[in-house]
């Protein structure tokens, strides 16, 4: 075989460190990120003195740098980085490392994420708002009449979009968080594991019109990290490798002008099918979905640009109970962002190493020989894809 | 929070000398012709921008109510309990994400005509009413 999609398959994710996560205070995000890096190496069965490249990713609290090599005694790096993609990072991560490995710069790439905002007097919500008030320059103080000053904000914006123009309803978005709450309260890590149902969804207080609160992910501190290795070498580790099939990242860039998609098609439309003709597989091949959820809406518009759906029928399919436990489409199997952990890509793509793996305990899929797993950053601005399989792609 | 006030700079003067005044200025680049909203700096193309009279009329493409802290309480919806704002789709073609204050969020409607007005917080900016 020779095509230029080579280097996805020569690639595995061979370890999975997840720290604790939550409200967890008195740690820093540099502390969290040291240790889900040494949770991935031994998980992989492999010692700190095999890795050979780190490519670190921060959230909004900052403070994980290049400098993380130093403070884990890494020696002799081939690669490092810090890769800055908002949401569609660690798909990015994965992407690069595989393409190292494929070019030969590097063998064993820890790819870690981490973040600490949450303090014991700030809550979620105020970790991502802009501070109101006080003076602003220039059409930086036209923005904050404008708005929107918040990520739910603009996110609100387009989920209305996506109502008026297909009749899309609050109550089907609430399908998608009620799903994954059943999903989470089979999840032992899962912050909320309650079950919800859509009455406490349309009850839930409005945070920026048309989204609940219910609609919204909570914010996390802790840490991820995988571990990307070749294939061949995958075969012998610790745990079952999980395969990289195929992979693509979209930044669509919209042009806010007459005409414009932004709300109804994200890069996802370009991003997820790319990946999926790398990995050789159509939507219908796909066993499980790990899909973005910063918000409710953000799963909806990915299923419809991946084409699991029609678009404009999103609404529909995830009203339907597809995306829930006994659903056709299990989709974010450990809760997401929505109700397990918030820690960026790094939520999505922890749950496919996971479930690919088999190791999901009750919450475990029937079938998981083929996962897809969606970034997305920014309101809809940046997206990653990866597809992920059992074993090595035929 | 009603102590918000806007300090124009060098970039954006012209923009608020005419919002002052009741118009609405845009962008136009100076060779392809090519329209943007205020804030844009540059052509695509990276050629110059100037400035250019809106009409002010423009159509309803989202909107969103913000229960959070308001910039300023002129902002706030005809209820009161947070403020709304859209994105509406200039005459010309460019959108603006806009305050709508003082409506009624029920009442909007997508596609719906729009106005502009303006609102000083120490400068006048732009805001859209239903037309």
């Amino acid at each position: 075989m020779s095509s230029t999609s080579d280097f996805a398959v020569r690639a595995a994710i061979v370890g999975l460190g997840i720290t604790e996560t939550g409200p967890v205070y008195g740690r820093s995000a540099a502390d969290f990120a040291a240790q889900a890096v040494q949770l991935a190496v031994a998980d992989a069965g492999l010692r700190m003195d095999d890795v050979d490249g780190l490519l670190v990713s921060s959230g909004v609290s900052g403070g994980v740098h290049i400098g993380l090599a130093g403070q884990l005694g890494l020696t002799d790096l081939r690669m490092l980085s810090h890769i800055s993609q908002a949401g569609s990072t660690a798909g990015a991560q994965v992407q690069l490392a595989a393409l190292a490995i494929a070019g030969g710069l590097a063998t064993t790439i820890v790819c870690v994420h981490a973040d600490a905002p949450l303090k014991p007097k700030v809550k979620s919500g105020d970790a991502y708002r802009q501070a109101a008030g006080g003076a602003a320059a220039g059409f930086a103080g036209l923005a904050m009449v404008a708005g929107p000053r918040t990520p739910t904000a603009g996110y609100a914006l387009a989920a209305r979009r996506h109502m008026n123009h297909y009749g899309t309803t609050s109550e089907q978005l609430g399908a998608i968080a009620v799903g994954q709450r059943q999903w989470a309260s089979k999840n032992p890590q899962a912050f909320f594991r309650e079950p919800i149902t859509l009455e406490d969804h349309q009850a839930s207080r409005w945070v920026v019109e048309p989204l609940h609160l219910l609609d919204c992910c909570m914010v996390s501190n802790g840490g991820v990290a995988v571990v990307v290795t070749s294939a061949e070498r995958a075969q012998h580790l610790a745990q079952p490798p999980v395969h990289l099939w195929g992979c693509a990242q979209t930044h669509p860039g919209y042009r806010m002008e007459r005409g414009s998609a932004w709300g109804l098609r994200s890069g996802a439309a370009i991003s997820g099918p790319a990946a999926m003709a790398m990995a050789g597989i159509t939507p219908r091949d796909v066993d499980v979905c790990e899909i973005y959820d910063c918000y409710t809406y953000t799963v909806l518009i990915t299923l419809e640009d991946y084409g699991f759906c029609s678009k404009g029928e999103g609404g529909a399919f995830a009203a339907s109970g597809a995306l829930a436990p006994g659903g056709a489409l299990p989709t974010n199997t450990g809760g997401g962002q929505l109700s397990s952990f918030y820690l960026w890509g790094m939520t999505p793509l922890s749950e496919a190493v996971i479930q690919v793996r088999g190791q999901g305990g009750e919450r475990q899929v029937e079938r998981h020989d083929v996962a897809v797993v969606s970034g997305n950053g920014g309101v809809l601005d940046f997206h990653s894809t990866l597809v992920l399989g059992a074993q090595p792609r035929a | 929070m009603s102590d918000f006030t806007i300090e124009r700079n060098e970039a954006s003067a012209p923009f608020f000398d005419a919002a002052r005044e009741g118009r609405l200025l845009i962008r136009r680049c100076t060779v392809c012709g090519r329209l943007y909203p205020p804030q844009q700096r540059r052509c695509v193309d990276g050629e110059p921008l100037e400035w250019v009279p809106a009409t002010g009329a423009a159509t309803l493409i989202s909107w969103a109510v913000d229960h959070g802290a308001a910039v300023a309480p002129d902002l706030l919806s005809a209820a009161g309990d947070g403020s709304v704002i859209g994105v509406v789709e200039l005459e010309e073609g460019p959108w603006m994400n806009a305050a709508l204050p003082g409506v009624d969020p029920t009442q909007l409607r997508d596609g719906m005509p729009m106005r502009v007005e303006f609102a000083v917080f120490g400068e006048a900016v732009p805001v859209f009413l239903p037309a």
